[in-house]
């Protein structure tokens, strides 16, 4: 409903204002009307009364209705006009209403004007409404980063929004009056990409399409730009127009290719360094892997979707546990860790691998997120593999020098001394005949001893060479009896019980002279270093565990004070009993035996109960 | 100064013991030696004779034996008493030319000296004097 209108009237003759009054009155318009009868009370009313529409007198004395038209125009407020005349002829009416007046009512037809009035208002409140609504879209489209521009079906430009002259610098006129065409702002460079877009839509085949290229501005300039074309049609299908939206993506652009281009270095720089990364989203429980991580792992990053079980999965079994465990610990808030862990991929190939991460806390120390990363460590592994070999193979090789080193200064040694002594002593003249004789027999015996040595070394040589003989299934209790058949004598002599129980393992692939050879040793020994007056038992078994071979080689022998011999029991030409002829080469040569097979030995003993070795072998 | 004529060998080479008597006789004219092949025996006659006996006397010691090493054999010596100790100067005759069997000798105060085998007649007078 139309509230209380400010009527500003302009009337000289106070009856026809009366008369008027009344019958808007009449005709229920609420109303405040300011009465005027001159030009200068007319103009002062305009600016300060601020009225709603104007009711005006044609011809007043110094005045008239053409020229309060025309303040009114000058005065740029826009307000309805009616004229309200006694009479008017056809041709002024038309004339008034050519400039500008609303309506005109005669004051012999008052009856019209209240409708006249309600009309006029209402129209020019649309008016107001819709210029409001052209304007405001107008600001929108000119301040969004969105140029709009309208084309034909050839290319010519419609339209051409301000944004539109600001992004590509040509004005409007420019490109509307100066008929350019749309293409005229691509690059040369897209052409045929700006060309391909235009057919998909003139063809009907889309009716709108979103496309990136290069444009040029008037000054030449490249810029990369956003279009969204969409295209109107009659209801026959001709093309009225394209309308399209257009971006300046420069600044985008340029940041876009900085970020692929970081993350191509990142990509690369994880794949030099073997290096992935994970991230655990503890919120939202969701796992992120690199693509690096993936192909460490040897997993496809297209058919798998990270996570601990995913991880889990190629964790080679032996480290499988421990892997489990140190993540649940670090889950239940063990915090930053690391470990290491070997693994198989799909393709059977085992790498070793080291993870290692930090966890991410919000403001009230509660963890978020943990990320870590996982990197691939089997060249170095190996290398420090190899290392451990090397350096073990040279420890070994040293002590066999060391051995050597011995021998010379020692065994080798004494021999040629006593030979040297033996030769000085002889050109003693007062050296009586029985001494003369037990120096020529020294002098022999030492001879004889030191060609020994050098048979020995010749010997500890020979097993120190690489290991070239061929492996063989070696049976266990057959090496025992062949042993026996060959020290029959002595078993029988000595009263040697020999038992022996291979129940759990009775063969090993192995070289077969080596095992014989450890075998005769530790029974001669046994036999050797028996306890005079007791009926000497050897018992020979072996044990098998999950991943060794043991055997048990016991007597009830003289035994060794460990406790005083333990680190010489192994070592060339030790010996402990001074009763018994020994050289001490026995057990000097088991071990370089066994320890040439790969195994080791232990012993236990206890002076006048017994000895027993233990030889372990890895399965 | 009368030359020492007393000589104490221990060694488990035999052959080395007599050669050691003919040079030790040649070198002084005439000794009084005795030689022990086991290391335990000579423990057992140092502690009987020279308990009550001050006589200054050398002892030729070697070091690779089989039951007793001469390392053993000093560790056993040197809990004897001072007057068994003010008697005896140990010296070790062996056929090793290692340096570390030399260092440790040196090193030890109950040995006057490190000789390697073959003993030769000034060995005998430079450690008993002139005869």
């Amino acid at each position: 409903m139309i509230q209380q209108l400010k009527i500003l009237h302009l009337e000289d003759t106070p009856t026809d204002a009366e008369l008027i009054a009344r019958e808007l009155k009449t005709g229920k318009i609420d109303s405040s009307i300011l009465l005027v009868d001159n030009k200068s009370d007319f103009v002062k009313a305009l600016k300060n009364f601020s009225p709603d529409i104007i009711l005006s007198d044609h011809s007043l004395p110094s005045f008239n209705s053409n020229e309060a038209l025309l303040l009114l125009k000058e005065s740029g407020i826009a307000v309805p006009f009616i004229l309200v005349t006694a009479t008017m002829s056809d041709e002024f009416a038309v004339s008034i209403m050519k400039q500008g007046a609303s309506d005109y009512v005669l004051k012999d037809r008052l009856g019209r004007l209240p409708s006249a009035i309600i009309n006029a208002v209402t129209k020019h409140r649309m008016e107001r409404e819709q210029q409001s609504v052209h304007e405001r879209l107008k600001f929108h489209i000119e301040n969004t980063p969105l140029g709009f521009i309208e084309w034909d079906r050839h290319g010519v430009v419609k339209s051409w929004s301000e944004r539109a002259a600001r992004i590509f610098g040509w004005t409007e006129d420019e490109v509307v009056t100066g008929n350019k065409s749309i293409f005229h702002i691509v690059s040369d460079a897209d052409l045929p990409v700006a060309n391909k877009t235009m057919k998909e839509l003139l063809s009907g085949a889309v009716i709108r399409n979103t496309v990136q290229h290069r444009n040029k501005t008037k000054s030449g300039m490249i810029i990369w730009c956003e279009w969204f074309h969409s295209i109107l049609n009659d209801e026959t299908g001709n093309v009225i127009t394209i309308m399209s939206l257009v971006q300046d993506i420069t600044e985008r652009k340029k940041i876009e290719e900085k970020l692929a281009a970081s993350e191509a270095g990142l990509k690369e720089a994880q794949s030099i360094a073997l290096l992935g990364n994970w991230e655990i989203d503890l919120l939202q429980n969701k796992q992120v892997w690199s693509d690096e991580m993936f192909d460490i792992l040897g997993l496809n990053n297209k058919e798998n979707e990270a996570s601990t079980e995913l991880f889990l999965s190629v964790v080679h079994p032996d480290d499988f546990e421990e892997s489990k465990e140190k993540i649940t610990r670090a889950f239940a808030g063990d915090g930053n860790s690391s470990f290491e862990f070997r693994l198989i991929r799909q393709n059977g190939e085992l790498r070793y691998g080291y993870s290692k991460w930090k966890f991410d806390f919000d403001g009230n120390s509660l963890p978020v997120r943990i990320s870590g990363i996982i990197q691939d460590i089997t060249e170095p592994k190996l290398a420090e593999i190899e290392r451990i070999k090397m350096v073990n193979e040279l420890m070994m090789r040293n002590k066999h020098l060391e051995q050597f080193a011995y021998i010379v200064s020692h065994n080798l040694r004494a021999h040629v001394a006593n030979i040297i002594g033996a030769n000085s002593v002889l050109d003693i003249p007062k050296l009586s005949g029985s001494k003369m004789k037990m120096v020529k027999s020294g002098i022999n015996d030492s001879i004889k001893k030191l060609d020994e040595v050098l048979k020995d070394l010749n010997h500890i040589l020979q097993v120190n060479q690489a290991i070239a003989e061929a492996k063989e299934n070696v049976s266990f209790s057959g090496l025992v009896e062949d042993i026996k058949i060959v020290l029959a004598n002595l078993i029988e002599k000595d009263n040697i019980t020999i038992k022996y129980d291979f129940s759990q393992m009775d063969e090993m692939v192995t070289i077969k002279s080596y095992l014989y050879s450890v075998f005769y040793n530790l029974i001669c020994n046994s036999i050797k270093y028996r306890q005079p007056n007791i009926a000497g038992i050897i018992n020979i078994k072996s044990q098998r565990s999950n991943d060794k071979l043991e055997l048990f080689f016991s007597d009830n022998g003289l035994g060794i004070d460990l406790q005083k011999k333990q680190a010489h029991v192994f070592g060339l030409y030790k010996r402990f009993h001074s009763n018994i002829d020994g050289k001490g080469m026995g057990l000097f040569m088991v071990k370089s035996q066994v320890e040439g097979l790969g195994g080791k030995i232990s012993v236990k003993s206890e002076v006048h109960k017994g000895t027993e070795f233990k030889i372990e072998f890895g399965l | 100064m009368n030359a020492i004529r007393k000589f104490i060998i221990v060694d488990d080479d035999s052959f080395n013991n007599l050669l050691c008597k003919i040079i030790i006789e040649d070198a002084l004219g005439n000794a009084d030696i005795n030689t022990f092949n086991r290391p335990e025996e000579a423990l057992g006659f140092i502690r009987e004779v020279y308990s009550s006996n001050n006589e200054p006397t050398i002892l030729f010691l070697d070091i690779n034996m089989p039951t007793l090493t001469g390392w053993d054999f000093i560790e056993a010596y040197e809990k004897f008493s001072d007057t068994i100790k003010e008697q005896i100067r140990i010296y070790i005759l062996s056929s090793s030319v290692d340096q570390r069997d030399k260092d440790k000798a040196a090193a030890n105060k109950y040995i006057k000296g490190f000789f390697s085998k073959a003993l030769e007649n000034e060995m005998v007078i430079s450690v008993a004097g002139n005869p």
